[in-house]
This record gives structure tokens, sequence and C-alpha cells, in this order.
């Protein structure tokens, strides 16, 4: 078995993540596995890496999940995830005075979504709306707040903005991460008094470590034996698990990316 | 006795004061710098850590703008007879392109600092047109100040407490 570093890719958009990374590679050495963290723009960037082996193993959102399992015929590996990547929705959010109560009400009208390659924030929830009988471009109009594009969704800001649209009376809903809804809530971003959850998409689960065909099953089962060791109780692994917001490292599985197939489908997103 | 303006007179001590520092680096990882009769090591130009205790390469910069501002200030309130009762000031700087710093593929523009904001806050008894003219005054007799101005967006606000 080779010992060579393996070699992990991650998506950068702010250097105060490259601190998590770091503990996570200091931790990997004093578990006698040394990594090597390589960082890419975007996503795209990313799976291209992944995919002509500049990278080993990809911490992948799940468009860029995706994307690899589109680009190796289903052939990628799927490793672990957060705790928190698992069984998230989608909020639909409105005015409580706007008189909409369910997503019927919503024909007609403009809605707000995060960035164009949000998984969360507009595939999804446009898939959603589609299996409800509201097509998109026909029933209501699309109002984007392209934030981060590239990065699908991980900068919170299209959300945001989408929310804040919504507060000024320029979308009639707005669509966010169940986990920024309940955040926004608590930390007095918005003002819950106002705003109103309507509808919720089913589950799906969010990013996942992705492993390129071809890189040696049993050190990808090494990678994630290593990292399951992480432990939130010890000091040192809380602070990196707390920037990454997870308590858990968790088995992956694929069956939480299914809505966000079926978007690709009817949006012909990736164009295949 | 007749004053020399020709410019070959013009001694060059007197227009120019050099320095230089020696910087080692004996572990290949952390630098040394030597000044004439101290030194102080730095471990990195940047954290992007906010526990990280050292200083940085970046945090001396910053001190010592601002540190030469507030000094400029002091000197010349010492020579109008220690004007200035109360001082203290605050530094923001903007440090653009941190990414390609960082390595992330996709970057490759130069990081640069950008831009610097100071603002002084002072207690002199002084009138308002006074106080302006003699700080605006002082803070061009900082070398730092006067060259960086030249290469960035450097803001300067004095502000008097009451």
């Amino acid at each position: 078995m080779s010992k060579d570093r393996m070699k992990v890719g991650a998506v950068i958009y702010d250097p105060r993540v490259t601190v998590i990374w770091g503990i996570i590679a200091d931790f990997f050495k004093e578990e006698g596995l040394e990594i090597e963290c390589v960082f890419y723009k975007d996503y795209e960037g990313q799976v291209d890496g992944l995919m002509n082996r500049e990278i080993d193993i990809a911490w992948n959102s799940p468009l860029a999940w995706l994307d690899t399992y589109l680009r190796t015929e289903g052939k990628c590996q799927m490793g672990s995830m957060r705790d928190t990547d698992r069984d998230r929705k989608t909020c639909f959010i409105v005015k409580k005075d706007s008189g909409i109560t369910s997503l019927d009400g919503l024909r007609g009208k403009t809605i707000g979504f995060g960035a164009i390659d949000s998984p969360q924030a507009r595939l999804i929830p446009i898939n959603h709306l589609h299996q409800h009988g509201l097509e998109y471009e026909v029933d209501y109009t699309e109002r984007r707040f392209d934030i981060g594009v590239g990065l699908h969704g991980d900068h919170v800001g299209g959300e945001l903005d989408a929310i804040r649209a919504l507060e000024a009376g320029d979308v009639d809903a707005a669509v966010t991460l169940d986990l920024n809804w309940e955040a926004w809530q608590k930390d007095g971003t918005i003002d819950a008094n106002q705003l109103a959850c309507i509808e919720t998409t089913a589950l799906f689960d969010h990013c996942i470590f992705v492993a390129h065909p071809d890189f040696s099953t049993e050190r990808f089962r090494e990678w994630d034996t290593v990292l399951h060791r992480m432990d939130y109780t010890n000091e040192a692994h809380k602070k990196m698990m707390d920037m990454e917001g997870l308590k858990e490292w968790v088995e992956g599985r694929i069956t939480g990316f299914e809505q966000l197939r079926e978007a690709n489908d009817y949006l012909k997103f990736f164009g295949r | 006795m007749k004053r020399s303006t020709d410019d070959r007179n013009t001694l060059y001590e007197s227009s120019v004061f050099d320095l230089s520092f020696r910087g080692t680096s004996n572990d290949l990882s952390t630098v040394k710098v030597y000044t004439n009769r101290n030194s102080f090591q730095i471990e990195k130009q940047i954290s992007f850590d906010s526990e990280y205790e050292p200083v940085t390469s970046l945090e001396y910069f910053a001190g010592s703008v601002l540190s030469s501002i507030l000094l400029t200030l002091l000197e010349q309130s010492k020579r109008k007879g220690s004007v200035i009762e109360e001082l203290e000031g605050v530094l923001n700087l903007s440090l653009e392109n941190p990414l390609t710093m960082v390595g992330v593929k996709g970057y490759e523009e130069e990081p640069i600092i950008r831009k610097i904001s100071v603002t002084v806050f002072l207690f002199a008894d002084m009138e308002d047109h006074e106080l302006d003219d003699f700080c605006f005054g002082a803070l061009n007799k900082s070398p730092i100040y006067n060259t960086l101005k030249r290469s960035m967006e450097f803001d300067v606000v004095f502000k008097k407490l009451l």
C-alpha cells in the first residue's frame, strides 16, 4: 500500500477556513496519516482537480458530488459527512401579513432564491415547487441573488439577501436552509414576528467527502477511520468541529441527494 | 560667511539617514530580525487564526504605522509645551487578495494592503482650527505616513475628545 500523502481538496472563500484544514492536517499527522490540503477557488475547479488526480479526496458540496458522480459515471467513492449534513430541509418564507399560507399562494408571485448553483436555496426548492405543480419560468417569477457563484451556496449571502428583499417587499417569498432560518431567528438577524415558514422541502443531505474512482478504497477507508476518531469532547478537536459546524463525523450516504438529482434533470443544470 | 547653495556641497548624511537590518532563519521556518541592539522573532507574515498569539509581520507593520502617527503627534506636542493631554488611535487595514497568500488555486492576484484608516482621538486645550493645524502639521512629519500615503488609500481622521 502506498504511503504517499493523501491529497485532500477543499473550496476556500475565506482565509480563516484554512485554519480548520490546518487543524485537520495536524490531527491526521498525529494519527500517523499525513495529508496534503489543496485549496480551490470554486467547486468546478475542485472537481476538475479530482478528475485529473491533482487530489485524491474532495470535500464536496452536494452539487459537486453530483458533478463528480456524473463525470465518473457513478464510479466515484463516497466518504463521510458531518452529522449536520444529514436531513436538512429548505424553508419557504413569507411575510406573515402577506396572506400567503401555502405553496399554491405563490402562483404568479416573485420568489427570492440564492445563487444560481445553490442546492438548498435554488435547485432543490425549484424542484419542490415543480413537484407541487408550480413550474419554473411559468407559474412564478424567479429573483436570484447570485452571491458567491461557484461556491454552491456555501456563502449565506444570497439567502440572506433574498430574505432582506422579502422584508423590503421586493419579493413575495424567499427560500433558505433550515439551519439559517433557525440561526437568524435566534440571533436577531431577522424579525421572526414578521416572517413565517409556510412550507419545507423533504429532507436532503449536504456536503460529503468524495474520492476518485481509482483512489485506493483501502486508503480511503483509512482516511475515514482516522476522521471518525475526532472527538468533540477533546478540546483541540472541538475548536475545529465548532468552526466546521459538526459534533461528529458520520457515515456518508447518497440517498440524501435524490432531490438534487431530480432538480438537475428538471433544470438540466449540468446539461447532461 | 557665504552660505553654499551648491548641491555638490550638500552632505549626504544631512539629507539621508540610512538604516540596515539583518534577518536570519536558522530553522528555515521563522525569521529573526536584528536591530542595532535588539532582535525579534517572527513566525508568520499574517495569521488568519484568531487564537494565534505571536506577533506577525502584518501586525508589526500596522503597529509601526499607528505608533509612528501617535508618536509624531506626541513629539510635536512636547515641542509646543505638551499640548496633548490624552491620546488614543485606532487603525483599520484592508488586505486585498488574502486567498493568494494561502495558496488557493484560481487566485493569482497579488496580495496588497489596499487601504488604511486611522482615527486619532485626542484631548488638547486648543480651538478646533488650531488643533487641526497642529495635527495635520504633525502628521506631515511622520515618515511612515508620508511614504504610505503615496502608495495606497490612507485616511487619517482626528477627533477631539470633549
